[in-house]
């Protein structure tokens, strides 16, 4: 029976794994849905410890994602984006503090590191704490590089000397090789070019998502990322993602049903001969209904543990688009989410299968 | 062997009054007689094979099959007679089009739990009796229609049925392939294998020990010619 079962499931393949990634893209949804009500609010109040009250500007095309992962690409900005803001009377006042980086990744001798060129402006004035040919590293780089003060680095060719080894590297990044702006730019062959600019000043009386859009509107192709433009979005999108919630549950279910009763009631159809051929000769109808209930099993469990992977990007992707932060999907989703997709399968499938298994087989057999 | 007693069968018709298709029909069928069911078409053939296998309920009537009134089994003790005591052959030959030969011959021996090596075995051993040695990976499509029905009647003989329904086996065949089929289902017959066969060819008729002519439902002629069939 079980050869005969595979070879049934084999014999229609495409269609399972077709129906499959339907029902794959459907949990996908839910699974992201799933994952922005319940990672949002952590993951913001986490990254909101790492930036305080600062505001980070980026290049528009920067992808958040990528560069909370330290992947920084080649997206830039002109490093006289400072001057832009410092220039505008709106902007003057409220920012007291700009810090111009330039992140690039770096591979000395084969370690994947992250230099940092910076440029610190305090009310207007530039304050460089590095000089043009030091770089001061953090633990794990200089561990990785066996690195001390006066240590000799060369990265893409440029000799840099180690001023020395912080263990407190600025925004925890202990693989940072941190230097002046104007040194990264020459290291890392992007002359006059940032990607990221870090404002402060005193706030407490300042719309602070007001201000990120003057910021945005005075230094073209830029994106401003605040916290409490983030708590903003993260407080809309969890409302909204569990305002939808019972919503998005109930498409789920209702979508699956109708992909699974569509192909287990196609497959009733065009092997209504076969069917009736096994009652005829004796089988019992608990085996056709447990043939068609088997096959839905199987997409419920490919197109749930599929829908659960494809939520990764996807939420990725979304979270990013809504809230500019990288979110998880939460381990925890792996089960509820397949048990789901194979329970929906099965019980929609009951209906076709139990009347496949009630078909007249005289009725089938005799027609030519 | 099997006994129909009294049987009747009325479907409901288009236009809500019934449509008789058996009419107080009553047969004594003994073992090794190859009963010949004749008639035009709607005549009820079909539907008194399908009812001696236990497929369509008469709506009066009994049908005994040794001394079990198979109406009144339940559904799985039915399904598991039809499994073990009755070998169907169909028109349209019913081969499942994914499997070869071998596994479609094994299909009711699957169903009746019997080991997949010894029904392979078995299966091979009729399969090489029909003359089908050369097929035996082989798929329907890859087969003629002759071949076809060889492999269908192989299905119907491989768990040695007491008794094999034909139920026009050689509708679909041309008159070679129908000799053919006829041959086989004769040899089968003299191995003592009780066949009952319907068919709208009147020249296979006779080929039968018995002949069972039905019109409108009703048995009209029943004939018996065993001893001049076993001369022939």
């Amino acid at each position: 029976m079980i050869v005969l079962f595979v070879r049934s499931v084999l014999h229609r393949w495409f269609e399972i794994v077709l129906t499959s990634v339907v029902v794959a893209a459907v949990i996908a949804t839910l699974t992201t849905q799933r994952a922005l009500s319940s990672s949002t609010e952590a993951q913001v109040h986490g990254l909101a410890h790492k930036l305080g009250k600062n505001m980070l500007v980026v290049p528009k095309a920067t992808n958040m994602s990528e560069f909370y992962a330290m992947d920084y690409g080649d997206v830039s900005m002109p490093d006289s984006s400072a001057d832009i803001i410092l220039n505008d009377p709106k902007l003057r006042t409220p920012i007291s503090l700009i810090q111009s980086r330039l992140y690039g990744n770096i591979e000395p001798e084969g370690v994947s590191l992250v230099l940092v060129g910076e440029q610190t402006m305090k009310r207007g004035r530039i304050v460089d704490p590095f000089s043009s040919d030091k770089v001061t590293v953090g633990n794990a780089a200089s561990e990785k590089l066996t690195l001390g003060s006066e240590d000799r680095l060369d990265v893409n060719g440029f000799e840099l000397t180690v001023a020395g080894v912080t263990q407190k590297p600025p925004g925890g990044l202990d693989v940072g090789v941190f230097g002046s702006l104007d040194l990264a730019q020459d290291v890392l062959d992007r002359p006059e070019e940032i990607n990221v600019m870090r404002l402060a000043g005193c706030w407490c009386r300042v719309d602070v998502p007001k201000l990120g859009m003057q910021v945005e509107d005075a230094v073209p192709d830029s994106r401003a990322v605040t916290i409490a433009g983030m708590l903003k979005a993260q407080k809309g999108t969890v409302e909204t993602a569990k305002r939808y919630s019972k919503v998005t549950i109930a498409i789920t279910i209702a979508l699956i049903a109708a992909i699974v009763v569509g192909l287990i009631a196609s497959q009733v159809r065009r092997q209504i001969r076969q069917i009736g051929l096994l009652l005829a000769t004796g089988s019992p109808p608990w085996f056709v209904v447990f043939v068609f209930i088997c096959k839905a099993a199987i997409i419920g469990v490919l197109g749930g543990v599929g829908g659960y992977l494809a939520g990764f990007p996807l939420t990725e992707d979304v979270a990013a688009r809504m809230i500019g932060v990288s979110l998880p999907v939460p381990g925890g989703l792996l089960v509820p989410t397949v048990a789901l997709a194979v329970v929906v399968s099965v019980v929609a499938a009951v209906i076709p299968a139990v009347l496949a298994a009630r078909l007249d087989p005289t009725r089938v057999l005799r027609e030519v | 062997m099997i006994r129909v007693d009294q049987a009747s069968k009325q479907f409901p018709g288009k236009n809500g009054s019934p449509v008789t298709a058996l009419s107080d029909v009553s047969l004594d069928i003994d073992s090794g007689e190859f009963v010949m069911i004749v008639g035009p078409s709607g005549s009820g053939k079909s539907t008194l094979l399908f009812t001696i296998g236990g497929m369509q309920h008469p709506s009066e009537g009994k049908v005994l099959f040794a001394d079990d009134d198979v109406y009144s089994l339940s559904s799985t003790k039915r399904a598991a007679l039809r499994r073990t005591r009755i070998g169907f052959v169909f028109q349209t030959f019913n081969l499942v089009p994914y499997l070869n030969c071998l596994d479609n011959v094994i299909v009711p021996a699957v169903l009746a739990g019997k080991s997949r090596g010894k029904s392979l075995r078995h299966a091979t051993e009729l399969l090489e009796r029909l003359g089908l040695a050369d097929r035996l990976k082989h798929r329907p499509s890859e087969l003629s229609v002759g071949e076809r029905q060889r492999v269908a009647l192989c299905r119907s003989l491989i768990n040695d049925p007491v008794v094999i329904l034909a139920d026009e086996p050689t509708g679909n065949l041309d008159e070679a392939m129908t000799g053919e089929v006829m041959e086989i289902l004769r040899s089968l017959n003299a191995d003592g294998q009780t066949i009952l066969m319907a068919t709208h060819n009147p020249q296979l008729a006779e080929q039968g020990t018995r002949l069972v002519t039905l019109d409108k439902g009703a048995v009209v002629q029943d004939e018996s010619f065993a001893t001049e069939v076993a001369v022939s």
